[in-house]
């Protein structure tokens, strides 16, 4: 992992990360921004890099972002070919080899009031993409029913590890387990987030018998998927708009399983949002299982039933 | 006769060369448009375009273009693209009949392919096609005269030397 960061990263700011064997196991994000201190964000904290000290908190003397660091950045993560990302860059990231995202911010570009482009692009964030393996095991026996997956939301607040779980749930339903056979999964996965595709290629273990459609919108993805693949399960990230629920119903009408996730505190959190209060009052899903931090990224809070009964209270962290 | 013969064949030589330049640079006319459809409809990166256009041209720019794919990929990431381009152009300057000027339109082959847009380098990509389909345009209606010129002159010069001799 850390050689195919490092090796889209300038000489320069490549050279002080391996001057200082900065540890990338807790490294979630390298943000770079023209002018300003390089920024590595690890899960305890913000840190700059002093050119001599290494890894500080304050920002005296740090080592400064410069224009041809942002460049050559932007040359190495493109292959030298930033054209061919013309579409990733117009949605805002381009996905690396290894699954990682790297986000684009610059200048807008509009044609006919649509994003075209973005040109001088001055702010780069690498977010550092770490699969766990086996957070899925949990919450396995409570979603799983006779041999089928029950429709599932994951609900949880941003950054608390529901593409990581619900990767890890795609790969298990998808490779077989010891509740259920391997089956055909069919994952939307609208922000290459899940099974960050790279030249098509996904970059995360998601199952041998998972097909992904990569930067396709949820709702006709989950239609697209259910006309060609076959699938057994449909797994997506972040519904919430009204097209989704109604995809969502066609699969679920369909014969098909649906596993989703979706930004929010609780149930009660998500029946205060008009479109997603439908689905929890229809019953729509059986189960709930909501996410936090009380143990660390991913702790598994609750499992609700659709009648809301609590059928697990003890959170685990996903992330250990 | 073998002094009168051996400037005949360095005349022929010579004239060779005007014909591999010919032929190289329709050659690069191709070769443009192979990338063109790469990048334009197939969104290929450049070291893939490069591996595909090498399977469909002659030499040297097969070899050129296959060395070029692998250092772009294997590349230490410590240059620009513009730097591995114009350092892959000695492989071409010592093995075809290309000119300065030839390698002048190269080199701005080279500066469209990094433009970030896939309209712009399209349309780039188009004038130095233009610009070098109108050099083989000129080359084509000049060459039967260059090659008779240098199979006559350089016979010429055999038997001159010839004279001098006897």
């Amino acid at each position: 992992m850390r050689k195919s960061i490092t090796k889209m990263l300038s000489p320069g700011i490549r050279c002080l990360i391996n001057k200082f064997n900065i540890d990338f196991t807790d490294l979630l994000e390298i943000r770079l921004r023209i002018n300003e201190p390089l920024i590595l964000v690890f899960s305890h904290g913000d840190y700059f890099i002093h050119e001599s000290r290494g890894l500080v908190e304050k920002k005296a003397g740090v080592y400064l972002v410069t224009q041809s660091d942002i460049k050559s950045t932007l040359d190495f993560v493109s292959d030298y070919s930033l054209y061919a990302f013309e579409d990733e860059v117009r949605q805002g990231f381009i996905t690396v080899r290894g699954g990682h995202r790297v986000g684009l911010a610059g200048q807008v570009v509009l044609d006919r009031g649509r994003i075209k482009s973005v040109k001088h692009i001055s702010f780069i964030n690498i977010r550092i993409s770490h699969q766990v393996i086996g957070c899925g095991n949990e919450v396995l026996p409570y979603i799983i029913s006779n041999g089928r997956l029950l429709h599932t939301l994951i609900i949880s607040p941003p950054g608390c590890g529901k593409t990581t779980l619900l990767r890890d749930v795609v790969r298990l339903i998808s490779d077989g387990n010891s509740y259920s056979k391997g089956m055909n999964v069919g994952v939307v996965d609208e922000r290459s987030e899940i099974g960050a595709c790279h030249m098509g290629i996904p970059q995360n273990d998601v199952g041998m018998r998972t097909d992904i459609l990569d930067c396709c919108p949820k709702a006709s993805g989950m239609l697209m998927l259910l006309r060609s693949m076959n699938p057994r399960v449909i797994a997506v990230d972040e519904i919430g708009s009204r097209e989704d629920i109604d995809a969502i119903s066609y699969v679920i009408n369909a014969g098909c399983s649906i596993i989703a996730t979706v930004h929010g505190d609780s149930i009660d959190d998500i029946r205060t949002k008009p479109i997603l209060r439908k689905l929890v009052e229809e019953k729509v899903f059986r189960r709930y299982i909501v996410l936090g931090q009380s143990r660390g990224i991913g702790s598994v809070e609750s499992i609700f039933d659709e009648r809301g009964n609590e059928l697990y209270i003890h959170s685990y962290s996903v992330a250990n | 006769m073998l002094i009168v013969v051996g400037c005949l064949f360095l005349g022929i030589y010579l004239s060779r060369i005007y014909r591999n330049r010919l032929n190289q640079l329709q050659d690069l006319e191709r070769l443009i448009s192979f990338l063109q459809g790469e990048i334009k409809y197939k969104h290929s990166v450049l070291s893939e375009a490069f591996l595909h256009a090498s399977e469909r041209c002659r030499m040297p720019f097969k070899i050129w273009l296959y060395e070029l794919s692998e250092a772009l990929q294997n590349n230490n990431q410590e240059n620009t693209f513009i730097e591995i381009w114009e350092s892959s152009m000695s492989y071409l300057k010592e093995n075809s009949s290309l000119n300065d000027s030839d390698f002048g339109e190269l080199r701005s082959v080279g500066q469209a392919l990094i433009d970030m847009d896939i309209e712009s380098q399209d349309k780039a990509l188009c004038y130095e096609k233009e610009l070098i389909h109108s050099r083989v345009n000129e080359l084509s209606k000049a060459i039967a005269d260059k090659i008779k010129i240098s199979i006559v002159l350089s016979t010429l010069c055999g038997i001159l030397i010839v004279v001098i001799l006897l």
